[in-house]
């Protein structure tokens, strides 16, 4: 589905224009944009007073728009406990503290770095309309009907719209002023805010209905990739303690991740081209070569030739070399002597080791796909191309791969998948990649829960973005067979 | 037709070829040998699994001979180096067509001209036209092998052996895929084909074709050429019983 779809017309009739879903969707969209037109958050908080009970008092006063938890972490004076936390409630300055009346404000403040989560949480029923709109003027304007594709748009960012307004509540009154809030009503949002969550859901209901009628996806990748980028984003945002202090200190693992599965990668694909070819020969050294390197390295596990290459080549090198010196000492030639030496000190760096390893044990799964994939293709195929001259590999090349390739490529994409997740694998290896780099700040702080959350949703970004991309791909080579 | 003439050096020299499958319990060809001279047109019939394919296939070395050796153009098919040589100058057209899927008809027709023969993309498309031209079919340049149908592909498939300027075409029951009103389309370019004096040897149970082309038939069965003669002789009086019990079953 997806892009393949494209777009699917279904043709409207005058009845069809009536239809109950497109008009609560119309009416969605106007309870939204009338939402924020109306007072939603007309109070908020402007300072707290705390008192401690040695009846000493401290005051904050809130420089932002959005406050934080301040007033929790003020440090009571030696020997005293907070007895006592009063919030001061200011009323809101623009448009009656209307929903757009707060966005012009926070897009107003000079440290929009404080508010973007909250303007975040209410840009996004906003963002839902415009998909929305677009799938009611296409309805409306032309015969064509409806299009599939704006419709999955509109639903995957509508479906998040309702949630995003309740958290832009939680954002005014904040985590912890939940329970003041709850029993102090003029901390409660007004009118706007209901309708425009109203409007929100009729959205949902109506996009929804649209969605199971046209059969199509009911999200499309980038919103998935994006929910989860915005839910990591707005941990960082609302959380700069700890989430911001992990983040600066995974972010470069990332890098490394990266470069270790893109580099692994390319390397895969040589050795599990040659493997597959191998694995297709007739000639029996050939075959019996490519065959022991698949069965063996398919039996033991990816953790367990990581460890050999990392702790047990270097003796194997010494090994080796002390041979090779053995030698030297035999037949007395010069250069045997620096090579031996040499190869007593080889070592692997931690990156070559972990490409190593990724790229021997994935060779062999890959070349099994290759290996299927070369001999799905119908033996007249290679006939035809030997009868025409062409020598062996150029049959391979021109014939035989270009249409292995359609067949080879969708496993070949999982397996990218696959690798970008025991990538983690190499952590054992000191190489800081993204697991490691979690694992070492979990060691420092003891902040094991936020650690391996936010150290999950990069990997889960990552894990999307590439199946994405894959699937992508795939579908620009699919051809009529 | 007239029989071979017999001052002229074979162009096809089948010596004593054997053939078996399988570790040997299945004896495909069994001592095989025949002379096949320029411009003849030598059909060849016989029950399934009598070794026609495989006598095919062992000519341009898709099957190597197990014993015997076969000469064609007076190389010697031994050696690799040769093998491609000779394949140059043998065309093959199978039963399935095996045309290649992901490339265009035009593409078909000139990939081999040029990672085989060498020549430039204009060279090789001036050829391929000039064949489509020949088969009939100019206007499917374009189309890829799934958009047309059975007869219009064997056709490509007769183009694509054609564009490697062969002197010999081998054909592998180029008519049993087809559906009836498909076969006279191509039956008619192989008749053009042997009218323009193309050596061929044509694996087909075509009767219609063999009458009109044929300079010789060869009946085979069990791996063996057991008769090996003119049209009339065959059709009006054939020598051996097997050949007459044969032709009973498809003449009705
Ligand atoms: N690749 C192969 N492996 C094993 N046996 C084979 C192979 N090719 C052919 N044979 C066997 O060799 C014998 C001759 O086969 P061949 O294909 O030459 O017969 P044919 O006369 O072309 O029959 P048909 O009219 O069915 O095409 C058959 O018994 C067949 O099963
Ligand atoms: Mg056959």
């Amino acid at each position: 589905m997806g892009y393949q779809a494209g777009m699917i017309g279904t043709q409207l009739s005058n009845a069809q224009k009536r239809d109950w879903r497109l008009v609560v969707l119309a009416v969605g969209v106007a309870l939204v944009l009338l939402g924020y037109l109306l007072p939603m958050y007309p109070n908020y908080i402007t300072g707290a007073q705390t008192t401690y009970s040695d009846n000493s008092t401290v005051s904050l006063s809130f420089p932002t728009l959005i406050n934080r938890q301040l007033y929790t972490q003020t440090t009571p004076p030696k020997d005293a406990e907070t007895t006592a936390v009063s919030i001061q409630v200011g009323p809101a300055r623009y448009l009656w503290g209307s929903g757009f009346g707060w966005l012009f404000q926070a897009l107003n403040t000079n440290n929009l770095e404080q508010v973007a989560s909250f303007v975040t949480c209410l840009l996004i029923p906003l963002l839902a309309l415009i998909p929305a709109a677009w799938v009611l003027g296409r309805a409306w304007a032309s015969p064509n009907g409806l299009c599939a594709r704006s419709i999955s748009a509109a639903f995957s960012v509508a479906f998040f719209a309702p949630a995003a307004m309740l958290c832009s509540w939680l954002h005014q009154i904040d985590f912890s002023g939940l329970l003041l809030a709850l029993n102090r009503p003029y901390l409660l949002p007004s009118l706007g805010f209901w309708v425009a969550l109203a409007g929100s859901i009729l959205l949902v209901v109506a996009l929804y209905g649209l969605h199971r009628e046209l059969e199509c996806q009911a999200f499309t990748w980038w919103a998935l990739v994006a929910a989860v980028a915005i839910v990591a984003w707005l941990l960082v945002k609302t959380k700069p303690q700890p989430y911001l202090e992990i983040w600066q200190y995974i972010e470069d693992g990332i890098w490394v991740t990266l470069r270790i599965v893109v580099i692994s990668f390319i390397f895969i694909l040589i050795v599990s081209l040659l493997g597959g070819l191998g694995r297709v020969s007739k000639s029996p050294v050939i075959y019996g070569i490519a065959s022991l390197y698949v069965e063996l390295l398919r039996g033991i596990p990816l953790m367990v030739q990581l460890l050999f290459i990392w702790f047990a080549l270097p003796q194997l090198f010494d090994a080796l070399g002390g041979l090779v010196l053995r030698l030297y000492g035999l037949v007395d030639w010069e250069f045997l002597s620096s090579a031996g030496v040499k190869l007593q000190e080889l070592r692997l760096s931690p990156f070559t080791a972990a490409v190593t390893g990724l790229t021997i044990c994935y060779g062999a799964y890959v070349s099994e796909i290759f290996r299927a994939g070369i001999s799905s293709i119908h033996r007249g195929q290679m006939e035809a191309a030997r009868s025409l001259g062409m020598t062996y590999m150029q049959a391979m090349r021109y014939i035989i791969l270009p249409q292995a390739v359609r067949v080879i490529l969708p496993p070949v994409g999982n397996e990218f998948v696959m690798l970008l997740k025991d990538s983690s694998l190499v952590s054992v290896l000191a190489v800081s990649d993204l697991t490691r780099r979690g694992r070492e700040y979990m060691a420092r702080t003891f902040l094991s829960f936020e650690t391996w959350i936010l150290v999950a949703l990069c990997y889960l970004v990552l894990t999307l973005f590439a199946s994405r991309v894959v699937e992508y791909i795939e579908a620009r080579t699919t051809f009529e067979s | 037709m007239e029989s071979p003439a017999s001052d002229k050096r074979p162009i096809i020299a089948i010596r004593n070829i054997s053939k078996s499958f399988e570790h040997g319990r299945v004896v495909a060809l069994d001592n095989v040998s025949t002379d096949i001279y320029p411009s003849e047109v030598v059909v060849i019939i016989g029950p399934s699994g009598s070794g026609k394919s495989t006598l095919l296939r062992c000519i341009n070395h898709l099957e190597t001979p197990d014993a015997g050796t076969i000469e064609v153009d007076g190389v010697l098919m031994t050696d690799a180096a040769n093998i491609n040589k000779v394949r140059m100058e043998v065309g093959m057209v199978f039963q399935q067509f095996n045309l290649f899927p992901h490339l265009t008809v035009m593409e078909n027709i000139c990939l081999a001209q040029r990672v085989v023969r060498k020549r430039t993309l204009a060279e090789s498309s001036e050829i391929a036209l000039d064949l489509l031209n020949k088969v009939g079919i100019p206007e499917k340049a374009d189309a890829y092998p799934n958009q047309i149908s059975g007869g219009q592909q064997q056709r490509v498939a007769i183009a694509r052996a054609l564009a490697m300027q062969p002197k010999i075409m081998l054909f592998d029951e180029p008519t049993s895929a087809l559906d009836p009103e498909m076969i006279k389309e191509v039956v008619d370019v192989m008749l053009d084909l042997a009218r323009d004096g193309m050596t061929m040897v044509v694996v087909s149970h075509e009767m219609g074709f063999a009458r009109n082309a044929a300079s010789r038939i060869i009946f085979m069965d069990d791996g063996q050429i057991i008769e090996d003669s003119s049209p009339q002789q065959l059709f009006n009086d054939p020598k051996e019983q097997r050949t007459r019990d044969f032709l009973g079953k498809i003449l009705h």
